[in-house]
């Protein structure tokens, strides 16, 4: 059986290798750095795979860059994997795992993700406008944009992790969806420097306006649901604190420094974190559609909802992506077209603010438990800042800063070269992102909930995710960003 | 598999009442937050960036 502990064993912190944070930086930025390269003249990433809306299967796939059209669409699809393979291998040989299984349940999660992804764009399930039908020659279409393709990828993943365990357990190896999303962010910082230089105004808002997220977080979140937790439910302290720390941070990662902070067995956050990725899934499948259906006319604050409510890094970006594609297809159809990155940038922006504090929130909790609760006679040290501090964080700022000099510091001529070089890059990430998907399908394991001993921890997690946190990030969503709307596409 | 003892663990929490520093926690975390929020949203409506 596959379950999520197997998956959040994996070392953060280096005692048994390279940690996935450091491994992730280390891939997104290389991987920014060979898109930049192509200023030089050499496109050293014109080759990766990019998927259209597709009714002919044939016309789904081509290369990214014109460059490498000889490529044929299934070659660059091939070079891709072929890439990956060899650099994820390399990764995962840091981290001190099997090279040889990872290689091997990598082929299988790149088959079946990029498969999903493929049927994904589909004109039946992505053509959004009536001109788009007419263009495909259908007449209907479940309008899921090309982002569906992620929902396919994840509802793949659920139904192996859940009806086809032998299958699940052969993939496992290669289910990270940590490390995926960390290497995306980490490439998205690029993408998003060029997103908001355009209005530089809105961005400082969107920044501004994420700082309240972190209270929320943090103080607000995280107060209460520790409080209901201890009082309501009879939690001791060493289950509480992890499980409020996964409800109200940002889940799996928060879980996991909580429950180092607070010196508590190791087994007690890998369990609350697999409980985060199985409700993450629930929120994924709900929470973008609500906000298409009440907030698509106010988009940012769908995105910065989607930052707050949804937990784990992964899930919530994932969700502000798909919050962004059917908000964005929907103002399309009624005339309106806004530029494409602000709901995912707000998303993005929110959920790396909430995490820049994980290591000051664990040192917090740390010095007061060593002091006044566990009496181990071990104090906490600054240091462990540092050691719960999410590394992959700094690629993204690393990203950004490079895109934001592009952006503002060269020339027109020169801006003009990197922005498709960048959007090269780009095409990794939504390759990551469907890896995302598929991995956090795979890691939800829904017999969990029925299993012994889960039933209580299942029930404070779903009352308090559902009855506050979703609530109160809605409303704080909406205090801070209603009215702020994203620039229209030129 | 789940831990078998988790139901018996998590059953048996009220052996641990709340500490006065849990509670200090919890107050003061929600008292600073509730008035960075207030803040914030001062700011917002008075001083927009």
């Amino acid at each position: 059986m596959t379950t999520a502990t197997n998956s959040f064993e994996r070392p953060r912190d280096g005692h048994a290798g390279l940690s996935e944070d450091w491994l992730a930086l280390g891939i997104g930025l290389f991987i920014f750095a060979m898109a930049i390269a192509g200023l030089s003249q050499i496109d050293l990433l014109g080759w990766v795979v990019s998927t259209s809306v597709w009714v002919d299967v044939s016309a789904a796939l081509r290369p990214a860059s014109t460059r490498y059209a000889s490529l044929g669409g299934f070659g660059s699809l091939v070079v891709t994997y072929i890439a990956l393979l060899a650099i994820l291998s390399i990764g995962v040989a840091f981290l001190r795992a099997n090279v040889k299984r990872f290689a091997l349940a990598f082929t299988g999660v790149f088959a079946i993700s990029y498969t999903c992804w493929i049927l994904g764009h589909n004109a039946h399930l992505a053509a959004t406008t009536p001109p788009e039908l007419q263009q495909f020659g259908i007449s209907w279409s479940l309008k899921l944009t090309n982002e569906g393709g992620y929902v396919v990828a994840l509802i793949a993943g659920l139904v192996i992790a859940n009806f086809f365990p032998y299958v699940a357990a052969r993939l496992n190896e290669a289910i990270r969806p940590e490390l995926y999303i960390k290497i995306a962010i980490v490439i998205l910082g690029g993408f998003f420097a060029l997103t908001f230089a355009s209005k530089l105004s809105l961005a400082g808002s969107v920044l501004f306006r994420g700082l309240a997220a972190i209270v929320e977080a943090y103080l607000i979140y995280w107060a209460v649901i520790y409080f209901i937790a201890r009082k309501y439910f009879g939690f001791t302290r060493e289950w509480a604190a992890p499980l409020a720390s996964g409800i109200s941070i940002c889940g799996v990662s928060a879980a996991i420094a909580t429950g180092a902070a607070i010196r508590s067995r190791p087994a007690v956050p890998i369990l609350v974190s697999s409980l985060v990725v199985i409700f993450a899934v629930v929120e994924v499948l709900l929470l973008p559609w609500i906000a298409n259906t009440f907030l698509a006319h106010e988009p940012l604050v769908a995105g910065a909802w989607m930052g707050l409510a949804v937990k784990t890094d992964g899930a919530a970006v994932a969700a502000g992506g798909i919050s962004e594609a059917l908000i964005l297809a929907k103002n399309a159809a009624e005339g309106v077209h806004y530029q494409p990155g602000w709901i995912l940038g707000t998303t993005a922006a929110v959920k790396v603010f909430i995490d820049l504090f994980i290591g000051v929130w664990a040192f917090v909790l740390a010095y007061i438990w060593t002091n006044h609760i566990v009496g181990t006679g071990e104090q906490a040290r600054v240091t462990e800042i540092w050691r719960h501090f999410p590394k992959f964080i700094l690629g993204f700022l690393v990203t950004f800063l490079i895109g934001l000099y592009f952006a503002l510091g060269t020339s027109p001529a020169t801006l003009q070269k990197v922005t498709p070089l960048i959007g090269e890059a780009n095409n990794f990430r939504v390759i990551f992102f469907v890896l995302t998907f598929f991995s956090i399908g795979m890691l939800s394991d829904f017999r969990k909930l029925w299993q012994e001993g889960f039933g209580k921890l299942a029930l404070v997690y779903f009352v308090s995710l559902f009855g506050f946190v979703i609530w109160v990030g809605l409303l704080i969503s909406w205090l801070f960003f209603h009215g702020m709307k994203p620039p229209l596409a030129s | 598999m789940v831990n078998p003892d988790i139901q018996q663990e998590t059953d048996n929490g009220q052996a641990e009442p709340l500490l006065p520093i849990e509670k200090t926690l919890i107050a003061w975390s929600l008292l600073i937050g509730i008035a960075l929020l207030i803040i914030f949203a001062l700011f917002n409506i008075f001083v927009p960036i």
